[in-house]
């Protein structure tokens, strides 16, 4: 664990450093959220999703620096960089949901949006989501190289939110009507969402650790 | 004396190109150069014994083990130098050195900045700002400062001026005083070879052409420089190379039948046998 925690303060100082105008992007957002009161979806997908996707910008930057076929040389393991990079996606993605969260709180405080507008409550789905999308990607990542999994994740998105959104029409109607559907959803989506990333996790490390350099 | 490193049968494929079947041998304690043209497989080599590939066919042993094992503990016994050094862009060297001391047990930090004071490695500048000289040089510190066993180097000191290739001659020669240690070199600085080298391994086009013993090739070759009819007068197996100049002809000969002959470079072995082998 150790040496993982260390890939990854590795990986958050990596990204920190070449990615400040992300990182601005976002909190310039979240100010004019807050002074404005309105772009809630944008601000949940912009924090959120883009937080999680900060591990394909990891990986993207150690296979251009050749990072990633380095440290295969050294005494970290194929198993200790793949789940460094899990912990940053699911850091990222937690983070865009507390900074979500919290932006949605100051914005009930400050009386700009009420709570039951739904910013404060999209941070949990929302996570759940990006982490989803995250569990397809992430070994498409590994196995194909970031570059052609950042075209597939575009699709993997879109398909997910898509069908969400889908459900979302198709069964609000039923949802009105038995609102124990709505606990149920909250109840089985973040048990879907820690086994599909179990899951991912596992596969990721056994692609890693066949491929070739 | 045992072997750091033993390869036997290896074979790598790939679609228009063929390594092997290899075999090499190290002995512990000493020093191989691998040399050959650009695409002779010296990197794909060097990736099979690092484990960054997989053979299709044959073993690697390195120090005892098989290559292939992904064990932390072996690696923990090699220093590598790859020929694109692969430090984030954006880490300064200490940064580095903090990032690597996690994964190494070993890894002695006082050892590592002293490295860099050495080779004058500035410590507020990132990595992607540093020359390829200097990026070199902060590689080598790396591989040198968990203590390895052995040390897998592919084109170190290239990029690098002849000062600072010195310099880091040094480093690799103070570094072989121990008997446990060995170093495997890659390099198209065959003068960088010809100082340091107790073996070398010659590829070309996938197969091993030569391997030996350094002092043992120089004295199983040599140059002779003369007319066209003293080179005809040898035995047709004692000329290997034939250069034709202007000025007169130059052969390769093996020495036992021209004892006469010149002694030769690294250089002028590799440039006989690849572009004036007799018969091509």
């Amino acid at each position: 664990m150790k040496k993982i925690w260390a890939l990854v303060q590795g990986d958050w100082l990596n990204l920190w450093r070449s990615s400040k105008v992300i990182f601005g992007m976002i909190l310039l957002y979240e100010v004019i959220y807050l002074l404005a009161g309105e772009g809630w979806i944008f601000l949940s997908v912009l924090s959120v999703a883009l937080g999680g996707m900060l591990s394909y910008t990891s990986l993207g930057y150690d296979e251009r620096s050749g990072w990633n076929r380095f440290i295969l040389t050294t005494a970290y393991s194929r198993k200790d960089y793949v789940l460094g990079k899990y912990l940053v996606a699911l850091m990222g993605t937690i983070g865009g949901g507390v900074v979500l969260a919290l932006v949605g709180l100051i914005a009930d405080l400050t009386g700009k949006v009420p709570l039951e507008s739904g910013l404060v409550l999209m941070a949990g789905p929302m996570a759940c989501g990006t982490l989803i999308s995250l569990s397809i990607v992430l070994p498409l990542a590994f196995y194909f190289g970031i570059e052609k999994a950042r075209l597939l994740n575009m699709l993997v998105i879109f398909l997910i939110f898509a069908g969400a959104g889908g459900m979302a029409g198709v069964g609000g109607s039923a949802m009105e009507e038995f609102p124990s559907l709505i606990t149920g959803l909250n109840f089985i989506l973040p048990v879907v969402t820690v086994c599909l990333l179990l899951l991912s996790g596992f596969l990721s490390v056994r692609i890693y650790q066949k491929r070739q350099f | 004396m045992a072997d750091a490193i033993h390869v036997n049968g290896l074979v790598k494929k790939f679609k228009h190109f063929t390594l092997g079947p290899v075999d090499l041998a190290l002995p512990q304690g000493c020093v191989m150069g691998l040399i050959g043209e650009n695409g002779a497989g010296k990197s794909t080599l060097i990736n099979l014994l690092l484990g960054l590939k997989r053979p299709d066919e044959g073993s690697i042993e390195i120090l005892g083990q098989p290559a292939q094992s992904d064990s932390a503990a072996l690696r923990q016994q090699i220093g590598v130098v790859l020929d694109i050094p692969g430090f984030p862009s954006v880490m300064r060297a200490a940064e580095i050195g903090k990032l690597l001391s996690a994964g190494f047990p070993g890894w002695d930090g006082e050892k590592f900045r002293s490295l860099c004071e050495e080779f004058s490695l500035p410590q507020k500048t990132t990595f992607g700002n540093y020359s390829r000289g200097m990026k070199m040089k902060l590689s080598i510190a790396a591989a040198l400062a968990h203590d390895p066993k052995l040390l897998i180097l592919d084109e170190p000191t290239g990029g690098l001026d002849p000062v600072a290739r010195d310099e880091i001659l040094d480093l690799f020669y103070n570094f072989i005083q121990s008997p446990d240690r060995s170093i495997l070199l890659s390099s198209h600085i065959l003068s960088d070879l010809e100082k340091i080298c107790d073996y070398i391994a010659f590829l070309h086009e996938g197969k091993i052409l030569l391997q030996g013993e350094k002092d043992g090739l120089k004295e199983t070759y040599g140059l002779l420089r003369g007319s066209r009819s003293e080179i005809d007068a040898l035995p047709e197996e004692a000329v290997k190379g034939l250069r034709k100049t202007e000025s007169g002809d130059e052969a390769l000969v093996l020495r036992r039948y021209c004892p006469q002959a010149e002694p030769v470079t690294l250089e002028e072995l590799m440039v006989y046998l690849l572009r004036y082998a007799k018969g091509e």
